[in-house]
């Protein structure tokens, strides 16, 4: 970037986190406008949320490199696999994720953090992977929808959307599952009108939410018992 | 012999696909050399381009190619059957002059090494316009100046339809409604953007990757602009994240990615950004529907007038057939059905599920609510006293019609005789106002030609293959229960195969005629595989005579609708859906109930129909409330070009209760297993049961959608 000064997003961002604003307007209102008025692209990565610093014992796969123009050296942790990534600043967890790494279960909806089909877990919380640089990741441990599954037996929230038809398309569902799996995590399933406030952000279009909902449903049962 | 899986709930065979991000949507099959496309789009609506600076964006890092007018050979025309007739889709071939209809008309191609660099290097193109005042608005004098009344829908059906004497007998009808419903431009808006990789194999073979739910007709499109023969082109579309409307017909950006890519002798991939899919992909027009709706005192209709005005695009002729319903729904002597289509500079429009059946039968369905208050009759009553037991438009039998069940069984199943006929008369323990409402579901059954070929492998598994799709309804799923019933297999032993042109013919995606189009192809090819089979071993071979076949025994079939059959009948399934609205102090409504009794002939999976039918709810019940596409009055461009201005139902806005039945009786004059389309009929007068019973709820009759808190306080 031409103009790599870091701006920083002022006093409230070391309690900001993107939990909060998935769930709070407010919030979310506030990081849109301190985002607008950096000006530049956001690189927070420290305090937006808490790297864990995990250390891995997996060789790091081949280093792909930028053709052309800036780059960065990160290395991302996605799966429990690390991977070294030569990459544009401005490139979003997403895009480095299904562009990049060819992990293309993560799904570019809208590319503002609107529809919530990018959803993946960042340290066990449920983040929209397009409205988050990856540079901003290194030592996180990132699961995607990729990474859910153990082996071939599936996690209980893929087994029960299954079961539930809690999809048509498909094309949301990695981003629903990620997102129901860090709604059980949150404690936020207490009631069907809370699990359906705290699954709004991720938008089905083919109206398969009462699915969802049941699905959601369904695997905490088995997951509880 | 197995047990026939038709009719079960199985679940989807494509379900681990999608639950572990392993199903492959358009823009996720990795290109040797891949190089990014992002789209030079005008900013003014109307007018033409003076000058397209591309120099800065030239040489910013990383660009490798800027299409533009100049340096881009003509496209030859696409084939006439796609532009005529209003045909949806655009006309015009992409950059083929330097006019400009609408905002977001596409100027170009910036193709980098990456997205990051196209999109920065797309930004630093300038461009100077001269530019014209947008015509943006139905009642506008200068969109007055284009009307024309086209006469007929896609070269299909009438648009102008005139029986008996509308004017005489309203003049005498003992009760008389007259009101104008109008819906305003609407965005398919499926998750997945457009997506289109384009890669030259050859210099005259082009493989492309796109989200089509038209493959043959894709094909058929490429091969004619770029003059080659329809089998040099191959089109690879697994699986679409949504299309609703969508995702079909000609738009620029296939030929501008394959132009690209021919340029500069490498696969480009170009994917819509949510924002294009404003003014890129389609949309549904807006419409202004005016009623008058006469009764006799025994409330029996005795004439409907239905005048709508719609709009296209400057290059497109699309026209949105909101009367065809009124034509036919309701038994009445006197019928007078318009249709007067106008030019805005707006995208152009195409179908929208439900394309005329949504707006229009909202606007018929409010309108009966409406003259059935007028006439002091019980909505489900009133409809009862008019229903049609033959089609009094086009004077022939139904094929099969158990609306009357539908009414019966959804009020009992409701509780609608607990609804206070009086407005405003229910209150919730919160102080929310309560209303009732229901209204009438109805989408044509039709049929397609299509063909299927069968393959036993000597592994025993069979494969099925059609060049069909899977939006979502559960294709692979329901042809996989019709080959494995036809044959006697389980389903674990078929593999569907979708989504490549080289595979039979199948049809677009849409009219929710895929099953009844594709399901006979199907059942056809696998009927002709068990006879081969069978004439060869004289029973089903086991696996040591499977894995001694010398070589895979192959079967093909095309199947296509029975003209005779057809002539003799109308095709419809219908419906009836009853709502219940709470309407608080600030104007917001929430849908807390709904329930919808539905007459779709056979359930192939009731499963999978019951998702179709409540996702058709959900549709239409963000058709009711939320979605508005705005164009900005000065600029003509889209102001809420974005998920979160342009509200589409999240989970939070999803009934608490649904109640969904069939009455599931094969219909016997389809093909085959007897089943017609659900994948429209949902968002079918659904938006109506809510306008309706939020009048129930408030006493106040809005008549323009979306039904925002604006309009109820």
């Amino acid at each position: 970037m031409a103009d790599e000064s870091e701006t920083p997003l002022g006093p409230d961002c070391g309690d900001l986190d993107e939990l909060l604003i998935f769930g709070n307007p407010e919030t979310r209102r506030q990081f849109i406008k301190q985002v607008a008025g950096t000006g530049v692209a956001i690189t927070i990565g420290v305090n937006f949320v808490s790297g864990s610093g995990l250390t891995t014992e997996q060789p790091v796969a081949a280093s792909p490199t930028t053709p052309g123009g800036d780059s960065v050296k990160t290395k991302l942790k996605i799966n429990g696999k690390e991977y070294a990534l030569d990459v544009d600043p401005r490139t979003t967890l997403l895009d480095a994720l299904r562009e990049r790494l060819h992990l293309t279960g993560s799904k570019k909806g809208c590319d503002h953090g609107q529809c919530g089909a990018c959803t993946v877990l960042v340290n066990g919380r449920r983040v929209n992977s397009c409205l988050t640089l990856a540079v901003m990741h290194e030592g996180d441990e990132i699961t995607t929808i990729e990474g859910l599954a153990n082996g071939e037996e599936l996690h209980p929230m893929q087994a029960a959307f299954i079961e539930h038809d809690g999809f048509q398309c498909g094309y949301c569902t990695p981003g629903q599952i990620c997102s129901a799996v860090a709604l059980l995590k949150e404690n936020h399933a207490k009631s069907d009108d809370e699990i359906r406030e705290w699954m709004s952000g991720n938008i089905c279009r083919c109206g398969a939410y009462p699915n969802i909902l049941a699905a959601i449903k369904g695997a905490k049962t088995k997951t509880s018992t | 012999m197995n047990t026939p899986t038709v009719g079960k709930p199985l679940t989807r065979v494509d379900g681990r696909l999608k639950v572990t991000g392993a199903a492959t949507y358009a823009a996720e099959f990795q290109r040797p050399q891949l190089a990014y496309g992002t789209l030079i789009q005008s900013a003014i609506a109307n007018g033409h381009v003076v000058k397209l600076d591309t120099s800065a964006a030239k040489s910013a890092p990383g660009v490798v190619a800027i299409l533009t007018r100049e340096n881009t050979p003509g496209f030859k025309p696409y084939p006439d059957d796609l532009t005529k007739k209003g045909a949806p889709g655009e006309n015009r071939m992409p950059l083929q002059d330097d006019e400009v209809h609408y905002a977001g008309q596409h100027l170009g191609v910036v193709v980098a090494e990456t997205f990051e660099q196209a999109t920065y290097a797309a930004s630093l193109v300038r461009v100077t316009y001269q530019a014209q005042s947008p015509i943006i608005d139905l009642p506008d004098q200068r969109a007055a100046n284009t009307a024309t009344t086209p006469e007929k829908f896609i070269g299909r059906e009438d648009l102008q339809v005139k029986r008996g004497d509308a004017d005489g007998a309203l003049a005498g009808a003992a009760h008389k409604i007259d009101a104008t419903y109008s819906t305003p431009v609407e965005n398919h808006n499926p998750i997945e953007t457009y997506s289109t990789t384009a890669e030259w194999e050859a210099a005259d073979r082009l493989l492309v990757h796109e989200c089509t739910r038209g493959i043959k007709q894709l094909q058929r499109i490429l091969a004619a602009c770029f003059g080659l023969p329809v089998e040099h082109i191959r089109i690879i579309c697994p699986f679409i994240g949504g299309a609703f409307g969508s995702k079909g017909f000609q738009w620029s950006q296939t030929l501008l990615a394959a132009a690209a890519a021919r340029l500069l002798q490498r696969p480009v991939k170009l994917t819509f950004s949510r924002s294009q899919m404003f003014d890129s992909a389609g949309q549904r027009a807006q419409t202004e529907q005016h009623f008058t709706v006469g009764a006799d005192k025994n409330g029996k209709l005795v004439a409907l007038r239905h005048a709508t005005t719609t709009h296209s695009s400057p290059i497109s002729e699309y026209t949105e057939p909101c009367g065809n319903m009124s034509r036919m729904l309701y038994s009445c002597p006197n019928v007078d059905v318009t249709h007067r289509l106008v030019k805005l500079n707006l995208t152009s429009p195409c179908p929208m599920r439900a394309p005329g059946e949504c707006p229009g039968v909202f606007a018929l369905e409010c309108a009966m609510d409406e003259i059935a208050h007028e006439t002091g009759i019980d909505p489900v009553e009133f409809r009862l006293r008019n229903y049609a037991d033959r089609d009094e438009h086009q004077n022939r039998p139904w094929s099969m019609k158990n609306l009357r069940e539908c009414y019966e069984r959804g009020a009992d199943k409701f509780g609608w005789s607990k609804r206070n006929q009086k407005p405003a008369s229910m209150r919730g323990r919160d102080g929310s106002q309560i209303g009732f409402g229901m209204a009438t579901a109805i989408y044509p059954a039709a049929q397609q030609k299509a063909g299927a070929t069968a393959t036993l492998n000597q592994d025993g598994t069979v494969v099925v293959r059609s060049a069909t799709h899977e939006i979502g309804t559960g294709t692979y799923t329901a042809m996989s229960q019709f080959a494995a019933d036809t044959l006697g297999l389980p389903v674990e032993k078929i593999r569907f195969e979708l989504g490549d042109s080289a595979f039979p013919v199948a049809p677009n995606n849409g009219g929710s005629w895929l099953t009844a189009s594709v399901g006979p192809a199907v059942i056809g090819a696998c009927g002709e595989l068990k006879k081969k089979v069978l004439d060869q071993f004289g029973h089903w071979p086991n696996e040591r005579e499977l894995s001694s076949l010398s070589a895979p025994i192959r079967s093909e079939f095309t199947s296509e609708p029975n003209k005779e059959e057809r002539g003799k009948f109308s095709f419809f399934s219908y419906g009836a859906i009853f709502v219940e609205v709470h309407v608080d102090i600030f104007g917001q409504t929430r849908v807390k109930r709904a329930t919808g009794v539905y007459d779709v002939g056979r359930m192939i999976n009731p499963k999978l129909a019951r998702s179709q039918i409540m996702g058709g709810l959900l549709f239409a019940i963000s058709t009711a409330l939320f979605e508005a596409t705005i164009p900005d009055q000065a600029t003509g461009r889209v102001v809420n070009s974005n998920l979160a201005e342009y509200h589409v139902a999240v989970h939070a806005d999803a009934p608490p209760e649904f109640d969904i039945d069939f009455i599931d009786k094969p219909d016997p004059h389809m093909p085959d297993l007897g089943a017609r389309g659900i994948g429209e009929i949902g968002i079918t007068g659904a938006p109506a049961a809510v306008a309706n019973a939020i009048f129930h709820a408030t006493g106040k009759r809005v008549r323009n959608l979306p039904i925002t808190p604006d309009k109820l306080i």
